[in-house]
């Protein structure tokens, strides 16, 4: 038995996690005994849930402000816009693909006028191309004898069928994506044109793959989509113009197993990992007009979104000391699944890291290892375009009792520009740090807490970065029940809001 | 008083201990860029040490449910899955049953080891769990949470420590623990 539970622990499977969840289901009611591990917490705990009176209103406001940045930030500004012919259809960028991380998936404003293979833009930057879009997708649902047998005893249920306004995008990063480009002018002031798509990878970064260039002299300049419609009938054409990357080239040193090369790459203007929030699908069918323009009245404030639960920490701590956890009362019995967010407010506490019938466990923002994708801005400057952290890593807490995120910037990072820009010659900025999108039932535009930001030194350096004003798990707390998609509630909608909800 | 009514008050008083550990964990800094959790380390395993006292005082053919019970009750106080939280606590209950079936766990010292061993093979356990889940989440993009690193391997040595050095102590109280007659050995 011992051997069994133990491989079982190693290798979890999941109908066998979920039986473990349901035969430790009356075992758990016993969870309150752990209350007083809350106590000491609880003589900290602010009047209000998000902090003080007033702030938690300041702090919703500024994740409104924050989430008008981004979506303003998914429009062009140095590559010529609107352009001629093409609707944008504004996407937010939902959780990767598992097992593929060079495809993200988006939910869009408006799926009606997609189709496969129209371009994604970043700002300026050419993302990718759109692969899938699954609600067009035959939908195949040929259960077998068996899975019949279940599905009548209510032990399976049929697929759920994909939302209507998911889209799969293939990024430039895929080891099959090519798209046609070019150097306006390299370090002789010549045109180049090559083929760009795939990773080359190296050992302190990455850049995209060049193939077939021009010229092999070339050795510096910004390259960017070319795709003339003349020459290729291709829908990349209208992303003709957004950028790419900068041109490089290094000498790799020989090793055991492979000799002395020159590469040469496009370093990329973006973190493909974990960079992207906001991005726009260039459509050329539909009708609409040809920039977005968000206004602030279109959004939907994190906490005014439908799929929000009150809930208290029934218990503190974790007999494992290498671990920073709690427990909630609440589990799949509401709808908390692993994964969700966990707030005080606006503030981010954790994300539930197992949810069974009763109660669900929460990893903690302290909690070792625990990974959040993030933006920051500045504290001073809150209409400011953000700066993308991508993923950052809980390292504890410091001897001041701060919780300490660790950052390495990945290839692609902006941070040089955008700290000199906000902090010139200090190039150190306090700032507020968020979470951005990607991550599965975590809204964008939650509060992690404000730091000092300073750039790391060179590439695949680190730093680390100290909050102030997490979140406090012995407030009152909602946890996510629902996507990480925020939804405004329809007026005659009888679901609570999230301060409603308790 | 039936055995299934023992084995409840038996669970209840496993999660009692796991209730007054997580509070004296509470008083201790969390793991940090400082250092490990030292102090949180120090604090006895309460529930292995109620479970070990239990395999020594029960009877034998109990070992198997009185660990089933007790990763039932300390399932609840931890992140750790619940299969390694299972497989950890039979370890420990057959270490303690392999001891006392050369020796009947009446010296401190016996105790004291039994107690230590128990607690040193669950909290290795979990650790070992968490590296190699967090490890082969990293390389599938998985979601998983706990970080664990080869360093924090102190911190179990410590809780075995801190455990074995209790059991002396704790032994007489927690070996007299009501609601549990129905499951004594019976002498003859």
């Amino acid at each position: 038995m011992a051997v069994g539970a133990a491989l079982l622990a190693m290798r979890p499977v999941e109908p066998f996690e979920r039986l473990a969840d349901l035969a430790l289901a009356p075992a758990r009611l016993l969870s309150p005994l752990g209350e007083p591990s809350l106590w000491r917490d609880q003589g900290r705990a602010p009047q209000e849930a998000g902090g003080l009176a007033g702030v938690l209103e300041s702090e919703r406001e500024l994740s409104g402000q924050l989430e008008l940045s981004i979506l303003r930030s998914a429009e062009p500004r140095l590559v010529p816009w609107p352009i001629r012919g093409v609707v944008p259809i504004p996407g937010e960028v939902d959780v990767s693909k598992s097992m593929d991380r060079d495809r993200i998936s988006l939910r869009v404003s408006d799926p009606g006028p997609i189709e496969r293979g129209q371009a994604v833009v970043a700002g300026d930057v050419f993302v990718g191309t759109v692969e899938k879009i699954p609600e067009r997708e035959p939908y195949r649902d040929r259960p077998g004898l068996f899975e019949r047998a279940l599905r009548r005893i209510g032990l399976s249920s049929p697929p759920v069928p994909p939302p209507k306004d998911l889209v799969i995008v293939r990024l430039i990063t895929d080891p099959s994506a090519r798209v046609g480009a070019r150097i306006v002018a390299d370090q002789e002031g010549r045109e180049c044109r090559m083929v760009v798509g795939g990773l080359e990878r190296l050992e302190d970064r990455v850049w995209l793959a060049v193939h077939n260039p021009e010229s092999q002299a070339t050795r510096a300049g910004r390259v960017i989509v070319h795709e003339p419609t003349a020459v290729v009938e291709s829908v990349d054409s209208v992303a003709s113009g957004f950028y790419l990357g900068d041109l490089r080239r290094m000498t790799v040193e020989a090793t055991e197993r492979a000799p002395r090369r020159r590469v040469m790459g496009v370093d990329p203007l973006l973190d493909f990992e974990a960079g992207l929030n906001q991005v726009l699908v260039l459509t050329t069918r539909g009708r609409g007009p040809a920039t977005v323009q968000p206004r602030r009245s279109d959004i939907v404030g994190v906490l005014d979104a439908t799929g929000w639960y009150g809930v208290d920490m029934t218990s503190l701590g974790d007999l494992c000391p290498w671990r920073s956890t709690g427990r909630l009362g609440v589990g799949r019995n509401v709808g908390v699944r692993a994964g969700a967010a966990v707030v005080d407010g606006v503030r981010l506490v954790g994300r539930v890291s197992r949810s069974d019938q009763i109660g669900a466990t929460v990893a903690l923002l302290d909690d070792p290892g625990f990974r959040v994708t993030a933006l920051a801005q500045p504290v001073d400057d809150p209409e400011a375009t953000p700066l993308v952290l991508g993923t950052l890593e809980s390292a504890g807490r410091d001897a001041a009792g701060r919780v300490s995120l660790r950052w390495r910037p990945a290839s692609g990072s902006r941070h040089g520009e955008w700290l000199e820009q906000h902090a010139p010659g200090t190039g150190v900025v306090q700032v507020r740090l968020w979470t951005g999108s990607g991550m599965r039932r975590v809204p964008r535009g939650l509060l992690l807490g404000s730091a000092l930001i300073e750039a790391p030194d060179g590439p695949g350096g680190e730093r680390l970065m100290h909050l102030e004003g997490a979140g406090d798990p012995g407030a009152s707390l909602l946890v996510r029940t629902g996507s990480a998609r925020l939804a405004r509630p329809a007026a005659s909608d009888a679901t609570p809001t999230g301060e409603e909800a308790r | 008083m039936n055995r299934v009514t023992s084995l409840g008050i038996f669970f209840l008083w496993v999660s009692l201990a796991g209730a007054v550990q997580l509070f004296l964990i509470g008083g201790g800094s969390g793991p940090g860029v400082d250092g490990p959790a030292l102090w949180r380390a120090m604090v006895p395993d309460l529930m292995t040490l109620v479970l070990v006292v239990a395999v020594g005082r029960l009877d034998r053919r109990d070992v198997v449910t009185l660990a089933l019970v007790t990763a039932a009750a300390r399932a609840a106080c931890t992140a750790a899955p619940p299969f390694a939280v299972l497989s950890g606590c039979l370890v420990a209950a057959l270490i303690a049953d392999t001891i006392r079936r050369f020796a009947d766990l009446d010296r401190a010292w016996l105790r004291a080891g039994a107690a230590g061993l128990g607690a040193l093979a669950l909290g290795a356990w979990l650790l070992v769990v968490d590296l190699v889940r967090e490890s082969e989440a990293r390389a599938t993009d998985g979601l998983n949470f706990g970080q664990a690193s080869d360093g924090d391997f102190v911190l179990p040595a410590l809780t075995a420590t801190a455990t074995a050095l209790v059991a002396p102590l704790a032994w007489p109280v927690l070996h007299r623990l009501p609601g549990l007659r129905r499951l004594e050995r019976r002498a003859f």
